[in-house]
This record gives C-alpha cells, structure tokens and sequence, in this order.
C-alpha cells in the first residue's frame, strides 16, 4: 500500500492515477464531514471541494499530512453551502438503516439492538441540533478521527482554541441529552 | 476518551451520508472539462547551485498547472497572462483597499480588524496603513516611502490574490527569513484580488514592480518597491 506523502507526491507531478487513489482514500471520511456540516448538499461540497484539491495541489506542504489539509478544503465548501442554503434549523441528518441480524458484529437481543440505535438516534440529533461551529469540530474530531493537532491544522486555529471548543461542545451535547431524558 | 466520545466516534461510522460511487468519475470530468491537461514531466531542471530560475511561462504547454506545482506560496495564485479580465488596470501604485474600506488607518486599528498578526519593518517612517476588508481574514497594507508590504492569512484552499504572468516575468525562489519565497521580477505583470468565487475583483486590479514574496506562519507577506532582491531582502530582514 502507498503511504499518502508518497501518493501526493506523484499527484503533484501530475500522476492522475495517484490522484485517484488518494481521493477514494479520503472519500468515506470527507463525506461524513460534508454530510454533517451540510446535510444534504455534502456531495457537491465534496466533489467541489475535490476539484479545489485537485488544483490547489501545488500549494499543499510536503510533509505536512494530506487528511487535514484535505478536510479543511472540504469543510469549507460544506460550510459556504451550508450559509448560502440559508438554513438556519437544524441540519438533517439521519442513521444508515440498521443492519439485519446478519451483521455479524452484533451480540445481543433484537431489543438491545433496538434500544442501541435508539440511542444513536437520539445523538445524531443532540449533534445536529449544535450550532454550526460545534457540529463542525465535533464532526472533523469524532467523525473524521483528526488528532486535535489535526483538528486544529484543519480548522487554522490554535490547538488550546480546538480544546476549549470541543469542551464546550461536548458539554453541550451532554446538556442536550439529560433534557431530552427528562421531558 | 469519555464514554460520549466514544460514543461520538461509533456515531461517525453510522452516518447515512451518501455513498459518493459516482464522485470520483464526477470529479475528472469537471476537471477534464475546465482545465487543460497537466503537464506529466516538469520539463525544467531546477538546478541546486543556480539562484535563479527563469520560467518561460508561455512555452509550457498547461503553464498554469505546471507553475501552480512549483510555486508554493498560500495565498496566492498564478495564473497567465491571457486570462486577465480586460478591465483597465490602474497603473499608479494605488491602494488595494476596496471602495468601502475607510482609508488610512494606525497599524493598532488595523490589528483589530484583521485574524492574523501584522508585522512592522524597523523603518523610522510611519507608513500609510489600509485595510480591505473583503479578503477572508482582511489584508493590510502598509506603504512605506520607496516601498510597500501587503499581509494577509488565507483560509486553507483559498487564494484571494491573483497574479497575472506572462514569458516576460521571472518567477525565482529564495530563502526569506528561513522561509521559502519567490522573487519575482518583470515590471509589467499584473495582480487583483479575488472574491469568494474565485473571480477578479476588477477595482483591485493594478500593475506591479519586483515583488518579494513569501509565507510566514501562516500569513503571506509581499514587499513591493526595491529594485534588487538584495535591497527586497534588507527590507524583510529589519522586519520585527
């Protein structure tokens, strides 16, 4: 398997192929980005946001890593459609349909399977019920698996600035989830 | 990791994103579609010992591209010459504040309106500052007698300031401050500001001299004015 620095390098001498591939190594976790920042229009993000890498190539660090770099791009054009869509409710976003019993990876009863998506449910929408700012780093953090220096590249900020915003941010998830509990 | 976190992270893996299968083939088209082909090789030697490169821009067969993967400055873009929109350029060393942005300010007031740290040269001249407020993250310049420094720090993927080069303008690399710059002579070539979508802002467009540029902790600093690259760089170097 060719490590990313290598795959940039040959994408930046003009090797498509590499490319490619460096693009469908990032696809999955660009579109979970996209799709939590911007709902529905996360494919165009994404694709644009491709295209934005593609010729923005010659600007990208050597060395420096290829995810945060990519993701910052991303999240950009997830947030730009985001505020152009005018939305200001809270984004939609849904569970991928449970999978069958047949899903090996499961242990348990079909209730615990069913409480246990219940109450995925109900922090997917705690998540999308965050402000913009919170969804998006909880989103690069969590979703996308950046380390907070990763979080931090990916959002130009401090990483003290990515510490205190993911606190705040999971405190305010937690707020969100003892209320819904009570009512 | 707390329990939530973790929680957060299995979350992320549940998503029902759209798969994207189709992404991919999207993606090539539309940059089959809008740009010319990259250029496979990069045809010419950068030669270790030599201190400067000369570009022949118009011979390269997608110069655009094959520039873009040489130089390496954020902020900026090259772009050629027969691209400039025809919009005639201001050839007096104007401003590049926008109509809307109130004048000449102190450096402090403009510190406040901008996201980056604005750095000062040790010159005993207090120089006229302004601020365009439309670039992402603002851009300050400061006009110094016999010279002119321009800062600003573009989000990553954006590149607010465009520069139009021709056969005629050198595009050499330097060290400036440990950092890796250009300097860029031919007394002709153009620069503008662009907008959000990526297009020329036809009141920024202006005709400039040898600029010495280069990035320094995330901002993008051009000086503009001093013939020699000695002399650019003495300008850098008082830099605080």
């Amino acid at each position: 398997m060719v490590a990313d620095p290598e795959l940039v390098e040959r994408a930046r001498h003009g090797d498509d192929v590499a490319f490619s591939a460096l693009l469908e190594r990032h696809r999955s976790v660009a579109l979970r980005v996209g799709y939590t920042i911007a709902g529905p229009d996360a494919e165009d993000a994404v694709q644009e946001a491709m295209v934005k890498a593609y010729r923005h190539l010659g600007r990208f660090r050597p060395g420096s890593p290829f995810r945060p770099w990519f993701l910052a791009i991303v999240a950009n054009e997830a947030r730009n459609r985001r505020r152009s869509s005018g939305r200001q409710d809270a984004v939609g976003l849904r569970l991928r349909a449970r999978a069958g019993s047949a899903d090996a990876s499961w242990v348990g009863s079909a209730e615990e399977h069913a409480m246990a998506h219940a109450q995925q449910a109900r922090l997917l929408a705690a998540v999308a019920a965050l402000g913009d700012r919170d969804r998006e780093i909880v989103a690069l953090r969590y979703f996308a698996g950046l380390t907070e220096i990763e979080t931090a590249e990916a959002l130009q900020c401090a990483r003290g600035t990515v510490k205190s915003r993911l606190s705040r941010a999971i405190d305010r998830l937690r707020d969100a989830l003892r209320e819904e509990v009570v009512t | 990791m707390s329990d939530l976190e973790v929680r957060l992270v299995e979350l992320g893996g549940a998503l029902d994103h759209p798969d994207g299968d189709a992404l991919l083939d999207r993606v090539r088209a539309e940059i089959r579609d809008t740009a010319p082909a990259r250029v496979r090789r990069w045809p010419v030697r950068l030669a270790a010992a030599a201190a400067v490169v000369v570009l022949l821009v118009a011979a390269l067969p997608s110069s655009r591209d094959a520039i873009a993967n040489f130089f390496r400055v954020d902020g900026v873009q090259l772009r050629s010459a027969r691209e400039r929109p025809h919009v005639h350029p201001s050839a007096t060393p104007s401003t590049t504040a926008s109509p809307t942005a109130p004048g000449a300010v102190t450096v402090a007031d403009a510190q406040r309106s901008v996201d980056f740290t604005i750095v000062v040269p040790d010159d005993v001249a207090r120089p006229t500052v302004t601020v365009d407020p439309v670039v992402p993250g603002g851009l300050v310049t400061l006009d110094y007698p016999g010279y002119r420094i321009t800062e600003f720090s573009a989000p990553p993927g954006e590149a607010p300031f465009a520069k139009f080069v021709d056969r005629r303008t050198k595009v050499a690399p330097t060290t400036v401050r440990g950092a890796s710059g250009y300097w860029i002579t031919g007394t002709h070539h153009d620069l503008a500001i662009l907008d959000r979508d990526n297009r020329v802002r036809p009141s920024t467009i202006r005709t400039t001299g040898h600029v010495l540029l280069w990035n320094e902790r995330d901002v993008t600093i051009r000086i503009e004015g001093p013939h020699t690259l000695a002399s650019a760089q003495a300008v850098a170097a008082s830099i605080s």
